[in-house]
């Protein structure tokens, strides 16, 4: 796979998955049958599918997604043979990435990464998982709501979030919500930026709020050649 | 996932200077004559993934399909499907449902033409760099590949017939991570056509 494509796919899918998880437990404000009210995306534990395009490039990939509250999630990518090419593993501003095949690991903080770093894309994450505005401030019957911030979320007529704009041009759509454990939680997500790419995720045998042990989202470096997270460059 | 490839390629073509009645250079010979006599196949497949994290096991089904000289093609169906077409050293991989098509261009050494041209001719040597175990059950054949040093894959274990049909193949990650390939309805030269390797 060419680096290039394997570089958007990187830069986006790490990116994807904190969004994904987290912003649909601000989406869960009106009941799907069987909702709970008030009940979050605590943990997740899913099979994904990644498409990432830009441009002329696309690529696209399957895996599997464990995320915990607050910030903290481990995502596997597999090639088509179902080895492991590229494990993420993030905790709070810390990014680990392990690339099996060279036994390589990087890790740093995403803050000390220079700004021309393709990891810096993660920082969109933060307005992503931003909540929703309160279910009071939701109209009757779906509608637009737009933030002190200048973004701008659009409801279905259940109160769920369908799409959020930001002021920079960044978007965030939903699809499809389902009830998982009481949680209304999307089939797949899309995010795309101001310069056009876009990254969609797909949900598959999605488990919520189920335990997660520590040791699935530490990640191991035994055996591994530790190197600084700014020399990834994909794989 | 190509070194996985060239690792199943490498054994096929080994011919083992082993001892004679080391179960190892049986197990080979075995497996070796059986890709030697087989201008195409076809097969079904379940692959199993266990995350070692994980309590949960991720199951694909599809199909592979092979044909001499240089053709290796591989559909996963839903709910993730992708097309894998390895054309002598030109590899692509198709997500139809994503619009979506990779390709990737190996090294002209890592070819299957040349992989597959060797099987016509005795090999005098192992394959380099691994170590191999193998065991013999009535007619079933289990062969173990273990690769020295640095890689993803700790060992990969082949099971198989005395004609050299293969029913599945176990590869184990140092990361604990396991694969399982089960294949089913297995069927040699059944003379597929250039239809049955479309990405479309």
């Amino acid at each position: 796979m060419p680096l290039r494509r394997l570089n958007i796919f990187y830069k986006n899918a790490v990116l994807l998955l904190l969004l994904v998880t987290l912003s649909a437990c601000a989406t869960a404000r009106k009941p799907l049958t069987g909702i709970v009210a008030g009940r979050q995306v605590e943990t997740l534990q899913s099979a994904i599918g990644i498409t990432a395009k830009s441009g002329e490039h696309s690529t696209s990939g399957r895996g599997y997604l464990i995320f915990a509250q607050p910030d903290r999630f481990h995502m596997a990518v597999l090639s088509p043979f179902g080895l492991t090419v590229l494990e993420v593993f993030s905790d709070a501003d810390r990014l680990t990435c392990l690339v099996p095949s060279r036994q390589s690991a990087y890790t740093g903080l995403l803050s000390e990464l220079p700004e021309t770093s393709a990891l810096k894309s993660l920082g969109m994450m933060k307005w992503v998982v931003a909540p929703a505005p309160p279910g009071d401030e939701v109209p009757t019957g779906g509608g637009e709501v737009t933030t002190a911030s200048g973004d701008r979320f659009f409801f279905d007529r259940n109160g769920l979030v369908e799409r959020k704009l930001s002021d920079q041009g960044d978007e965030v759509v939903y699809n499809d919500y389902r009830n998982i454990n009481g949680v209304a939680f999307p089939e797949s997500i899309v995010i795309g930026n101001s310069l056009g790419a876009t990254v969609k995720i797909t949900f598959e045998d999605t488990e919520i709020n189920q335990p997660v042990e520590d040791a699935a989202l530490t990640a191991s470096l035994e055996g591994y050649s530790v190197l600084p997270l700014a020399d990834f460059k994909g794989l | 996932m190509r070194k996985f490839l060239l690792l199943l390629l490498a054994l096929a073509v080994a011919t083992p200077v082993l001892a004679a009645g080391d179960p190892a250079r049986e197990a080979l010979e075995t497996l070796r004559r059986g890709f030697a006599d087989t201008a195409d196949f076809t097969a079904e497949i379940t692959q199993e993934k266990q995350l070692a994290l994980m309590k949960r096991k991720m199951v694909s089904k599809g199909v592979i399909r092979f044909k001499k000289p240089d053709t290796f093609f591989m559909e996963l169906y839903p709910p993730h499907p992708s097309r894998l077409l390895l054309k002598d050293n030109v590899m692509t991989i198709r997500f139809a449902e994503q619009g979506v098509t990779d390709r990737m261009v190996l090294p002209p050494e890592e070819g299957l033409r040349k992989w597959f041209g060797l099987l016509a001719n005795p090999v005098t040597a192992l394959p380099e760099g691994v170590d191999l175990k193998a065991e013999r059950r009535g007619k079933l054949w289990s062969l173990t590949l273990f690769p020295k040093g640095k890689g993803s894959v700790q060992q990969l274990t082949l099971s198989y017939d005395e004609e050299g049909t293969i029913s599945r193949i176990v590869v184990e990650e140092r990361n604990r991570d396991r694969t399982i390939l089960l294949f089913n309805r297995v069927r040699r030269n059944v003379g597929l056509r250039d239809k049955d390797f479309s990405l479309e």
